[in-house]
């Protein structure tokens, strides 16, 4: 079975789950992302709107107060009043405008004339009722007051910071100084402030008003921070945007709050804003007096829609990766399960089991495809191997029946040495190292009429199994033919006769064939096409028997076979051979060649014929070394010892 | 029978009317600034009942601007008052017989604070530098520094706000450490952008906040002055050690007395003060140290704002004294 983990199906989940995961995931970011964007931009876009409209409407307000002072202080700089006249235009102006629940006309010491100290009139609305005070050190020592201290210093009109009424703690004023001038001896000296306080009930109205998604909500920081309006009641006024920021540890808080007081406008993310949610919040400036709007938008609110979608999307997207792993799982197994039913088959056909079937396919696809081509793997291997296996079994039968062609073959030649153990006239021995195959050398001797040694040596051409028939039948006709009053030349001529006739195969066979007449040494010979024989004398002569000049025998018929004739000394040795000895190659494919068969023959003088024998074939295989015998190797030596004197 | 039980219920009365004429009036104290984490030990050992457990009775005093806890004093509107080591000298100085029980603040919490961006790293940078300060005491210890580094200033009077400050009209204004200089650190200012001037560092270190008594009432009720100060500074060591609960407390009278306030704020200046109260070496808190002193009398003689000799011993009774 395969490992879980290295099954196909487990493979193809994971990686196409993977790739669809992180197309996925990069879709569904990139889609996030920028329809994030869009929404920010957006609601970016509606807080400027929204923060700017009511930054208009305040400022409107602010504006219209500002009127009040600028024109009261334009009037007191071009005319003269008296003190009565003076209270008189500021009860008209409080009682006329609305917005205003004050108005100051605070002088510098001595500066209103008829006045030696400080002089403040101020008239207010308590209750609908108008009231008139004098301001005066020091219950309120007003020079050192901020709505007249910074405007005069500065030389500017401003707004002055919200500040509780006095006398009714619930009211948040804030009051609009204008710097009042005079010229004195030519110059223009300041000579106190004219301002209007205003209650800023409505400010928090407009700023409630602002409202973004379920729970946005606006609040207003004054210029050093303080929170004007903020829909946590205790804020108002108590903190500023950087006391909130150091409760909650929030130094983005106090950054946005010191970005805010230098009249910047932003739209930020703050985490966790006030140790709650996360938040976006726009803030603008208030221009006039210097404050600061700030629009928040909750993020959760914000993002609400997003991030349903992106609930769906994702959810849509877990059922179609579980569809996914379902449809891969099935079309998996669809392709491994026949797979497996095939690596099953095929373990069982390669443990020889050609019976088992190959499972069959109905699908059209590749799998089918390889399972057709098993099955017709497994049918050609069967009948591979079942004719392997005939072929085997004819070759083992040839073998052994060449095994006992080849037993056959030599059984037919003499190979008890020596042969004629009572005869000490002469040595005889011979040997045959056959190739691999059956070969076709051969040799045989007989004595007639206990003075005549017929021998012979031979080599059909060609190999296996017609050689050595035509072998054994050359051997046998020479023996059947051979008749002592016969010339040498006559039994071959007959030989070769017998054997062309009927010879379709076109086989010969080269022949040496003598007879020594053991008494006086004297050899008759027929030298048919066979490699020449030396003559070893005791002298350390060693010398070719000459050519008879003729054929191989089943060449032509009728051919005239010479008789050659020689004697021998005493203690000569005819060493007769097959060219399995001079063609004999080494692995350098250089022939043994009669030179070296020459050479070697010189160091044989003393040796007898069986020693002759023996050393040569050694020689030789020394020669050849590894190289493999191609060729039967065949010697044989006759050593004609002396000659016995016959009775 | 009846005779018995008409005795009986005379005797309970003459127990019962004695024991009305026992509890007297309770101890009236002032301090000089509005009910916030500044005298929070005060607070602290009257609601947390430490007064009473020294055997006290004590009314705290709504105090504030406007109301001056020396002028209370020497009027004896108040018992106990709380005030500067300076301004009490002055009072002093224009005989009021009064007595320091018990010192608080050891060092200076006045300090000067500069806008670095207008270029004023040291304290020779004030030189024509404009200059916000609150008027009389507040001032002793400026004007002392500008006179010992010959420093011209123009000078501003500085009101409730830093506004002066923070819209630009000053370069320099005076804070309290534990009060406004946190306030601006509130209003956006990092501390990366101010340079502050301590007067300590000029040798000019002024002990601020004391417990003052007229000596007339020491000497009739030197216990009670006594378990006043230790009652108090148990009240600050509870203050100290337990913040949220102090704070919230604080934040109680500052909006019961209508005043705008923070728990942030109060919180700062509760830890300041714990700072602020701490002794020299091989001096015990509360007690007022005779070299500080006379550092301040030197100070307030030179600039004139004391004529005459006031020695160590005749103004202060130490709280671990034997009277």
């Amino acid at each position: 079975m395969v490992r879980l983990r290295n099954s196909l199906a487990i493979k193809l989940v994971v990686s196409i789950l993977l790739v669809s995961g992180a197309i996925f995931l990069f879709i569904f970011g990139s889609n996030f992302s920028q329809s994030r964007d869009i929404l920010l931009k957006n609601v970016r876009l509606n807080a400027k709107d929204i923060s700017l409209a009511t930054v208009n409407k305040i400022e409107i307000i602010l504006t219209n107060v500002e009127k009040i002072p600028y024109t009261l202080a334009y009037h007191l700089e071009h005319s003269n009043l008296s003190k009565d006249e003076l209270i008189k235009l500021l009860t008209n102006v409080t009682a006329s405008s609305a917005e205003i629940t004050g108005v100051t006309i605070a002088f510098e010491p001595g500066a209103f004339p008829g006045e030696k100290s400080e002089f403040a009139p101020y008239v207010y609305k308590s209750d609908g009722v108008l009231k008139t005070v004098f301001l005066k050190p020091p219950e309120n020592n007003y020079r050192l007051k901020d709505w007249y201290l910074i405007p005069k210093e500065l030389q500017k009109a401003m707004w002055s910071e919200p500040y509780y009424n006095v006398d009714n703690n619930s009211k948040i004023l804030a009051t609009f100084s204008v710097p009042l001038y005079k010229i004195i001896g030519g110059k223009r000296v300041c000579i106190g402030i004219v301002s209007a306080e205003i209650d800023l009930h409505w400010l928090e109205q407009i700023v409630k008003n602002v409202k973004l998604y379920q729970n946005g909500y606006a609040f207003l920081i004054s210029h050093d921070g303080t929170f004007v309006t903020h829909p946590e009641k205790d804020f108002i006024m108590n903190e500023t945007i950087f006391s909130v920021a150091e409760k909650y540890n929030d130094l983005n808080v106090r950054k946005y709050g010191q970005a805010a007081l230098k009249g910047k406008s932003d739209f930020i993310f703050l985490n966790k804003f006030l140790s709650k949610k996360n938040i976006w919040l726009y803030y603008v400036p208030l221009v006039t007096n210097d404050w600061s709007l700030g629009v928040v938008i909750p993020d959760d609110e914000l993002m609400a829609d997003l991030n349903a979608l992106t609930k769906y999307i994702l959810l849509y997207n877990v059922i179609g990766a579980f569809l996914l792993i379902i449809a891969i799982t099935i079309l998996a197994n669809r392709i491994t399960r026949p797979l497996t039913k095939l690596a099953a088959a095929t373990d069982e056909i390669a443990a020889g089991n050609f019976e088992v079937a190959i499972p069959e396919m109905h699908s059209k696809d590749e799998v089918s495809h390889l399972a057709a081509s098993f099955n017709f793997m497994k049918i050609s291997l069967r009948q591979y191997i079942d004719n392997l296996m005939e072929t085997t079994a004819a070759k083992q039968k040839m073998e052994s029946e060449l095994k006992i062609a080849h037993e056959i073959q030599m059984g037919i030649l003499p190979k008890i040495f020596p042969p004629f153990p009572d005869r000490s006239e002469f040595d005889i021995y011979a040997v045959i190292e056959p190739a691999k195959e059956v070969g076709g050398d051969f040799y045989d001797f007989f004595l007639l009429e206990n003075s005549y040694l017929y021998f012979a040596i031979g080599d059909v051409s060609g190999k296996g199994v017609p050689a050595s028939l035509f072998m054994a039948v050359t051997k046998t006709l020479i023996k059947a033919t051979t008749t002592i009053d016969l010339p040498l030349n006559e039994i071959i001529f007959k030989v070769n006769n017998d054997l062309c006739r009927e010879n379709d195969s076109s086989m010969f066979v080269t022949i040496f064939f003598a007879r020594v007449n053991i008494k006086t040494g004297e050899v008759d010979f027929v030298n048919a096409g066979h490699n020449l024989p030396y003559l070893v004398s005791q002298n350390g002569e060693i010398q070719k028997i000459k050519k008879t000049g003729d054929i191989a025998v089943g060449i032509l018929n009728d051919y005239p076979y010479q008789l050659g004739k020689i004697t021998l000394a005493e203690k000569d040795k005819l060493y007769l051979y097959t060219d399995g000895i001079t063609e004999a190659q080494n692995i350098k494919d250089e022939l043994y060649s009669d030179k070296r068969l020459e050479e070697f023959l010189k160091t044989q003088l003393n040796s007898s014929a069986k020693e002759l024998v023996l050393n040569s074939v050694k020689e030789v295989k020394r020669f050849s070394d590894v190289a493999p015998q191609s060729d039967d190797i065949t010697s044989f030596v006759l050593n004609w010892i002396k000659p016995v004197e016959s009775d | 029978m009846k005779k018995v039980l008409i005795i009986l219920i005379l005797l309970f009365g003459i127990f019962a009317l004695q024991a009305q004429q026992k509890k007297e009036a309770p101890i009236k104290f002032l301090a000089h600034w509005i009910p916030q984490a500044q005298f929070a030990g005060f607070i602290i050992a009257l609601e947390n009942g430490i007064y009473k457990k020294h055997g006290l009775d004590v009314e705290l005093l709504t105090g504030g601007p406007n109301r001056s806890s020396l002028d209370w004093l020497a009027e004896k509107k108040t018992d106990i008052s709380a005030a500067w080591l300076s301004s009490a000298l002055q009072f002093r100085d224009k005989n009021v017989k009064l007595i320091n029980i018990g010192q608080l603040i050891q060092k200076s919490a006045l300090m000067l604070v500069a806008k670095k961006g207008r270029g004023i790293n040291t304290i020779n940078d004030l030189n024509g530098k404009k200059v916000a300060m609150w008027q009389q005491d507040f001032r002793i210890q400026p004007d002392a520094l500008f006179k010992k580094y010959g420093l011209k200033v123009k000078d501003y009077p500085l009101s409730e706000t830093q506004n002066i400050f923070i819209r630009d009209v000053v370069d320099v204004t005076s804070v309290m450490l534990y009060n406004e200089y946190h306030l601006l650190r509130n209003s956006g200012y990092d501390e990366k952008d101010l340079t502050i001037f301590r007067f300590q560092d000029f040798d000019l270190n002024f002990p601020e906040d004391g417990i003052y008594v007229l000596e007339d009432f020491y000497n009739k009720n030197p216990k009670v002055c006594k378990d006043f100060v230790h009652a108090t500074l148990e009240g600050w060591e509870y203050a100290f050690a337990h913040e949220t609960e102090t704070v919230q407390l604080v934040m109680k009278y500052l909006t019961k007395a209508k005043y705008a306030a923070n728990e942030m704020h109060q919180l700062w200046m509760l830890r300041q003060m714990k700072e602020l109260f701490q002794p020299s070496a091989g001096q015990k808190i509360g007690e007022l140290r005779e070299t500080d002193y006379n550092n301040v009398v030197k100070t307030l003689r030179a600039s004139g704002n004391i004529k005459q000799e006031i020695l160590f011993n005749d103004f202060y009774r130490s709280p671990n004294g034997t009277p």
